[in-house]
């Protein structure tokens, strides 16, 4: 669209140019080099205009066919209270919005390598998350396991809710624990 | 005990999750090492992989093994590229003087079990330029890869990559790299060829990619080949096409006009990008031989089963597939059928052997059909090596059969009109011939196809058709389909000439072909290659092959079409299965002659691997894209991804994205950068790239 008002912009111009090489028939040849000089510095001018509002290649981007898109995290925290926590697994649901996820983090300490996700789960739009640790100091409390990236598509601001399926000790018994959202 | 606990857990609640535990092979005697044959004729189609993690084995014995081969001049003096499109090193004489690329160094760290191997491959890009860039990579893996993770590493925080469908995930990563975000996409342009993108890379900032696949090694008469290609080959592709691979000088990144496409660095130019690799094999028995023609290596023994093999810093430089054969003890490994149950029922994975029985029946008369690659990228060492091969195969052609030769390059021609008796005369005649190929002109490798299988079969003969070929052509789908429609009863036996073949292409054209693909590199025997070839056809396969699997109800086999078995040659299969393992009976036919035979399973030979999930999975897709070259309903495409989607596997209509949310990197996103590669070892320039 920008390309072809530089176009324009310029074949006008030259029309410009043809009138004032008529007038200089009738007003003589100084007065013509002068006005046909303005005329052209003229259509220069509105051309480099135009060419400078043009974005930058790298810049240059087509209104999207896809809806906007907007790329957030989301902190996921376990609390087991005094229990050393060792495995856990979650599942991440939306009930507003459309969510895609785009990449999982660690945490903290023992968990912040990157959980595994169920990729058949995934498939049908579940986010399952899980990981464990067989590190010989285990976290208590309050620990941040995970981080989710997401991207956000359209306007809806989506509404997230997190389950926690199962979390277990070292010895790999169940153990009560909460699960939370956070940043 | 506690871990043992815990990994139960994890059984329970996080199977699915792909979270792999690493399963044991047996051990037995001492080992013995000595020099040994090169060639490594192996079985196509087995196909196919699955999954595993782990640590590579502890070193108990300092003993180090360094097997060497001759050394070659390393790439010379270099012109100065130009800024922004790739990092080289430039080597000047007299002077030394380092221009980077966004792409620095590759780690491969491998881990082979068995016949399985899983392989950790990474990446390190960084930015030197002073503004922020997207690195744009192609890159080759082995043809049978199920490649099912994906992790960005920025700084000391790694993402984790998703798999979601293509188009869904350009999409987002085009967006993720406008809004500034640090992203990477990778995509499989070929089963054998992948595309790394990585955006928004800030001036002397890094951004590590790690991948892993599962892959099944090659295997004949004992021995194993553990692969690894380093560099794509430059491809032909047919004027008109747009769907094939570029093979463009570096700097003019789009004037192939081909969806994907290779910048070559220039002879002389050399890449500051260095690989290097590790691979720690675990076969079960006691590794009686090794050896690498393809580099230098250095190895250390941990156990008479165990070794570990190190690349040789000497030995540098990605621009030919590294290739491992080692032989163990036994005609037979140990862990013949691996399986696999999870909360999804079960799989295993089996290699099949023919049995002995076929080593001392006679073969029926062969109609023998040589097609010799004379096209530009066989020029030099390549074509000497084929060259030398078709003469050895002439050499030992029996009386009372027919041959015929053929060259192809952007035409085709033939020794004479028909097949001929293979008498002195003609074979002096055969010889003079190829005595008189060169290599020159493009890859119209469907002229190859056309004059192997087009004319009339003599029904009296069995046809064996012998591609001699790099397989550097862009258009992979059209000369599989072609073959599809021509073969007839043919058996194709393909040889993979030269340090870097198009391996999917040759596997395939084989896999289709009811025969076996063989490497050539350049540094194997020639001699070795073509009596493997004959040793295999001078026995009939076994064919018609039923199996009954005793106590397993198995389902869903894959290959679908069950391969006929060749002598020395053992055929992968992988399926679901419920109930016990035990005795496997197979019925078959040699000729005119039925063969029955037994395949004992004790625990002895039955081994344990998280990953055969992936490996069937894997092999699944390679069946349904084997359906796609003749099947054109539009329906497979669309079960392929599923696939996929269900197992976290890259293919064609999948891909892996990372985006790292948590921080816009300031403004914009930068110019894009194609990592420059160099020629394949051997391979020309001038008469390669466009």
């Amino acid at each position: 669209m920008k390309k072809f008002s530089v176009i324009s912009m310029l074949t006008h111009a030259s029309k410009v140019d043809f009138q004032i090489e008529n007038q200089s028939l009738r007003c003589g040849k100084q007065a013509s080099k002068i006005f046909k000089t303005l005329a052209s510095m003229l259509a220069m001018m509105v051309a480099v205009a135009a060419w400078a509002d043009t974005p930058e290649k790298g810049d240059r981007y087509e209104t999207p066919t896809i809806p906007p898109m907007r790329f957030e995290t989301l902190g996921i925290y376990i609390d087991a209270g005094d229990k050393p926590l060792a495995a856990y697994q979650f599942e991440l649901t939306t009930s507003r919005g459309d969510v895609k996820i785009v990449g999982i983090e660690g945490g903290q300490g023992v968990f912040s390598k990157p959980p595994y996700y169920d990729p058949a789960a995934m498939k049908q739009d579940r986010v399952k998350v899980g990981a464990f640790s067989l590190a010989d100091e285990l976290p208590t409390g309050k620990v941040k396991v995970a981080v989710l990236h997401v991207v956000v598509s359209g306007d809806l601001e989506p509404e997230y809710a997190v389950k926690l399926t199962t979390a277990a000790s070292k010895d790999g018994e169940k153990i009560e624990a909460e699960v939370r959202l956070g940043i | 005990m506690r871990k043992k606990a815990l990994l139960s857990f994890v059984v329970f609640g996080l199977a699915s999750l792909g979270m792999v535990v690493y399963f044991s092979g047996c051990m037995s005697s001492a080992g013995r090492y000595s020099s040994l044959p090169s060639v490594n004729y192996s079985y196509p189609g087995l196909a196919d992989e699955s999954g595993i993690s782990g640590e590579l084995f502890q070193i108990e014995e300092d003993e180090v093994w360094v097997i060497a081969k001759a050394q070659k001049v390393q790439a010379g003096h270099s012109e100065k590229d130009e800024p922004g499109s790739g990092s080289m090193m430039v080597v000047v004489p007299g002077q030394e003087k380092e221009i980077p690329l966004p792409l620095k160094h590759t780690e491969v760290s491998g881990k082979v079990v068995g016949y399985i191997a899983s392989v950790e491959v990474s990446q390190q890009f960084e930015n030197p330029y002073d503004t922020k860039i997207e690195a744009s990579y192609v890159f080759p893996l082995p043809q049978n890869s199920a490649v099912n993770e994906f992790i960005m590493t920025v700084g000391d925080r790694k993402i984790r990559g998703i798999i979601r469908e293509r188009e869904e995930a350009e999409k987002i990563y085009a967006e993720a790299k406008r809004q500034g975000y640090r992203a990477a996409l990778m995509t499989q342009e070929r089963p054998n060829i992948f595309t790394q993108k990585v955006a928004n890379i800030e001036p002397g900032k890094a951004i590590d990619i790690n991948i892993k696949y599962f892959n099944t090694l090659t295997y004949r008469d004992g021995w194993y080949e553990f692969a690894f290609p380093m560099v794509v080959g430059p491809r032909y592709n047919p004027p008109g096409s747009t769907d094939g691979v570029g093979a463009v000088p570096h700097g003019k990144g789009g004037s192939s006009e081909q969806k994907t496409e290779v910048q070559y660095l220039k002879p002389g130019q050399r890449s500051g990008h260095d690989i290097g690799l590790t691979v720690a094999i675990d076969a079960g028995v006691a590794i009686e031989e090794m050896i690498c023609n393809s580099h230098v290596i250095k190895t250390e023994k941990v156990r008479p089963e165990k070794v570990v093999v190190k690349l040789s810093k000497r030995d540098s430089i990605p621009n030919k597939d590294f290739v491992l054969r080692y032989k163990v003890a036994g005609d037979k490994m140990k862990s013949g059928l691996v399986t696999h149950t999870d909360e999804r029922g079960g799989y295993f994975t089996m290699m099949l052997y023919p049995p002995a029985s076929l080593n001392s029946l006679k073969k029926a008369p062969m109609e023998l059909i040589f097609v010799l690659d004379c096209s530009g990228s066989m020029n030099g060492k390549p074509m000497e090596l084929s060259k030398k091969a078709m003469k050895r195969a002439l050499r030992k052609l029996s009386q009372g059969d027919t041959f015929q030769v053929i060259r192809f390059s952007s035409k085709a021609s033939k020794l004479g009109r028909n097949p001929v008796l293979a008498t002195a005369k003609n074979i002096r005649r055969g010889l003079a011939f190829v005595d008189k190929l060169r290599g020159d002109g493009g890859t119209q490798m469907i002229e190859g196809i056309k004059a192997a299988l087009d004319f009339k079969h003599d029904p009296k003969r069995l046809r064996v058709v012998s591609f001699m070929t790099d397989g550097y052509i862009g258009n992979e789908s059209q000369i599989l389909a072609a073959i599809h429609e021509k073969l007839g009863a043919a058996r194709i036996f393909s040889f993979g000439v030269g340090s870097s073949p198009n391996y999917y292409l040759l596997d395939r054209m084989a896999w289709m072909g009811n025969g076996a693909v063989a490497r050539i590199g350049l540094d194997d025997s020639t001699a070795d290659a073509v009596d493997g070839f004959y040793d295999a056809i001078s026995h009939p396969a076994l064919t018609d092959i039923q199996i009954d699997w005793g106590g397993m109800e198995v389902s869903e086999v894959y290959p679908g079409r069950m391969r006929d078995l060749i002598v020395g040659r053992p055929v992968i299969l992988t399926g679901r299965f419920k109930g016990t393992p035990g005795a496997v009976k197979v019925n078959g036919r040699a000729g005119q002659v039925d063969q029955r035979y037994t395949v004992p399973l004790s625990s002895d030979s039955i081994g344990e691997h998280k990953g055969i999930a992936c490996v069937w999975a894997r092999m699944k897709i390679a069946d349904m894209n084997n359906q796609l070259t003749y099947d054109k309903t539009g329906e497979i495409p669309g079960m392929i991804k599923d696939v996929a989607l269900e197992y976290g596997l890259m293919s064609a209509y999948t891909a892996f994205l990372a985006v790292d949310s948590s921080q816009k990197t300031a403004g914009d996103h930068g110019i894009s950068v194609a990592v420059p590669v160099p020629v394949p070892d051997g391979v020309r320039y001038d008469t390669t790239v466009q």
